[in-house]
């Protein structure tokens, strides 16, 4: 397989971690509810993951301890969040300290041995003999696929084609008129913070159960922030979420390719590469902005970040 | 390593004294805060300059406290496992002369400052796995009542050394097996930082390669850590997408040789036997064994006749046993130039030229153990370190 092809290939794994949990903020974003805590949530994903594989046969019992895991710390915020009013952004943190705290405790026993049962690549029939393009694409865990293809599509379907969708569009952007029209608010950002939270836990237990089969600690390495990152420069879209998954998974295999190619570039340069790309990525649509291109406006819900009291309506 | 599951299990039946005790739990021990650290440590500070001073215990004691400082976790199946078991064997070999504690997971930083502190507090003798630098000399220097000992350190003072393997043979004679084992020539290596240790590890295995197979080449990857699992895995997989056919890794962790196992290349390393991570791909390791060490220098405090020594004590390594699968032509090759190295071959022999065409040894220079320990140069085949 030609290098690069063998990149593309590391890098649609490492963006897999980042499509589960962007894909998690984007709808717990879409109600109105910022949810900072993706680093924690990943790594009570992966710990999970990590600790139910040891005592089970399947990685998928693994992978769905992981998501249920993440989303009992997901529904615990959104109690805090959306029933009692507190701060956003400081409970957010709060969950990062909480999931990456918990899980280096719970994971400590674990460092230094494999995980017991991992998944194994899916070829796609046909598509995975493609010479060069095959193996790159289609010879990957299913998980990859449910993430980059059929996750998008579903979360876009219902946001943007039913009914639902508006709904719930409709509670992050204006709460109060969501309400006068009759939709639980409350419930629907609880509802869809918890479902976040479990797809952020997705990520964690695919980081420990196919891209890295090994614990270590502060497992989730700042991608729960690139994926807070990635939702902002998605425009708070599914289609464009993948793609900015795929390029930080793509710096991430770059800076080992770089090295393994010898193009000179220092290994700690290389580390910074993705969270450079990120930063990148936040700035150059408003920059393009400010010179007067023309850019999608990339408007948050409105009713982000706000807390909802119907008194004050 | 027989068994790939025993970590964990053994730290629970641990005595008291010695119960697993991560930093945290050390630092909270001191009941304080911060503010009350500093002046602990003041205190202690004061306490032991008024005791008389002269490199390392003076005088013969009945018992003494061993306080091992640890890099990783004494779970991760490498580097910081084998530190903990030379810390058993010294237990093992004195009795009830040496109590041990250990602190795991001490970062380079300040707060390595503070368990040094602790520990030197507590202790006779105090061990680092990994060089702390000016992390470990001051707080040696508040202490100099107590006997420091520095894995991989380049400070040497009444009190304090360093010691370290000696790993120039024993990468050239895996340079040998990996010459012959990949037909392409093409070795990676996984390291961590750009140091001595990546230098010696590189150099020698390109020497024995080229000795078997002239084509041979090296490519690092660094990664700037020894304990990481996720960049060792990408970095192992790059390696390999570049069509590396032998895989030699420094990490404390074995992730890279369920890789080459999963794809189908050669698998090397340090510390200790992982073949149970990946039995097909396995070749060799060098073994770490630290306990006679420990158990020496833990001897000398108790007699009263430790002192520092001036230069790095560096230890002899070998190779362990060979994978299932290494045939047996390579084998007898590395038991060949195992002969030739005892015989006195030294692998850093000249004429050697480095990666920007500078003679570093002109024909017939050669560089010792000792000298090497501080090398800063890569050779010409060798890619990614520098």
């Amino acid at each position: 397989m030609n290098i690069f092809l063998a990149a593309l290939r590391t890098a649609i794994d490492a963006g897999t971690v980042v499509v589960c949990a962007g894909m998690g903020e984007l709808l717990t974003e879409r109600v109105g509810v910022l949810n900072l805590g993706q680093e924690g949530l990943i790594g009570i994903g992966a710990v999970t993951a990590v600790i139910v594989s040891a005592n089970s046969s399947s990685p998928w019992v693994a992978l769905f301890a992981g998501m249920l895991a993440a989303g009992v710390l997901g529904l615990l915020f959104a109690t805090s969040v959306v029933i009692v009013r507190t701060n956003q952004v400081l409970t957010g943190l709060a969950v990062v300290l909480i999931g990456v705290g918990l899980s280096n405790q719970l994971g400590n026993d674990y460092q230094g041995s494999p995980v017991a049962h991992t998944f194994a690549p899916l070829k796609v029939p046909i598509l995975a003999d493609i010479p060069q393009v095959g193996p790159a694409l289609f010879d990957h865990t299913l998980i990859v696929y449910l993430a980059y293809v059929v996750l998008p599509v579903v979360v876009a379907i219902v946001l943007f084609r039913t009914r639902h969708g508006m709904n719930l569009r409709a509670v992050g952007e204006n709460p109060a008129a969501a309400d006068a029209a009759g939709i639980n608010v409350a419930g629907m950002r609880v509802l869809y913070t918890t479902i976040g939270a479990a797809l952020s836990g997705a990520g964690g237990a695919f980081l420990m159960l196919v891209f890295t089969t090994n614990w270590s600690v502060n497992v989730a390495r700042g991608r729960g922030w690139v994926a807070l990152a990635v939702v902002i420069f998605a425009a708070w879209r599914p289609s464009l979420l993948v793609f900015g998954a795929l390029l930080f998974g793509a710096m991430i295999s770059l800076g080992f390719i770089a090295q393994e190619q010898n193009w000179g570039i220092p290994s700690f340069a290389l580390t910074m590469l993705p969270y450079l790309v990120t930063l990148a990525l936040i700035i150059i649509p408003s920059a393009l902005a400010r010179f007067g291109f023309k850019v999608r406006s990339s408007v948050a819900p409105a009713g982000l970040a706000v807390p909802y009291f119907r008194e004050e309506r | 390593m027989e068994d790939g599951k025993r970590q964990g299990s053994g730290v629970s039946k641990q005595s008291l004294w010695e119960m697993r005790m991560t930093r945290r739990r050390l630092l909270r021990n001191t009941g304080v805060g911060a503010a009350g650290l500093f002046g602990g440590a003041a205190f202690l500070a004061a306490c032991s300059s008024n005791k008389p001073s002269g490199g390392g215990s003076s005088a013969a004691s009945s018992s003494i406290n061993v306080g091992f400082a640890y890099i990783g976790p004494v779970a991760d199946n490498g580097w910081t496992f084998t530190h903990d078991e030379g810390r058993k064997a010294m237990e093992t070999a004195l009795g009830s002369k040496v109590k041990s504690t250990f602190v795991e997971n001490v970062p380079i930083s300040a707060e390595a400052g503070q368990t040094f502190e602790q520990l030197a507090s507590t202790s006779e003798l105090v061990v680092a796995n990994t060089e702390y630098a000016n992390y470990l000399s001051d707080v040696a220097a508040n202490h100099p009542d107590v006997a420091f000992l520095e894995c991989d350190g380049h400070t040497y003072t009444d009190n304090l050394f360093a010691f370290y393997v000696e790993h120039v043979a024993p990468n050239y004679l895996l340079g040998v097996a990996a010459g012959m084992l990949a037909k392409s020539g093409k070795i990676g290596y996984v390291g961590a930082f750009p140091s001595a240790t990546a230098f010696n590890d590189t150099n020698p295995m390109l020497l024995g390669a080229r000795t078997v197979n002239p084509n041979a080449s090296v490519k690092a990857v660094l990664i700037n850590s020894f304990f990481d699992p996720q960049k060792a895995t990408a970095a192992t997989n790059a390696l390999i997408d570049g069509g590396a056919e032998f895989i030699f890794s420094v990490m404390d962790e074995p992730s890279f040789l369920q890789v080459a196992e999963k794809r189908g290349v050669w698998g090397a390393a340090w510390n200790l036997d992982i073949r149970t991570f990946g039995p097909t791909a396995y070749v060799n390791t060098y073994q770490l064994e630290w306990g006679d060490f420990y158990t020496e220098q833990a001897q000398k405090v108790l007699d009263g006749t430790w002192t520092a020594e001036k230069e790095v004590h560096l230890l002899p390594l070998s190779l362990g046993t060979w994978g299932d699968n290494v045939p047996k032509d390579v084998q007898d090759a590395v038991a060949a130039a195992k002969t030739k190295v005892e015989g006195g071959l030294n692998p850093y022999t000249g004429p050697l030229t480095d990666t920007k065409g500078v003679v570093r040894l002109k024909e017939g220079e050669t560089l010792s153990a000792v000298q090497a320990y501080t090398i800063d140069w890569s050779l010409q085949g060798v890619t990614g370190v520098a």
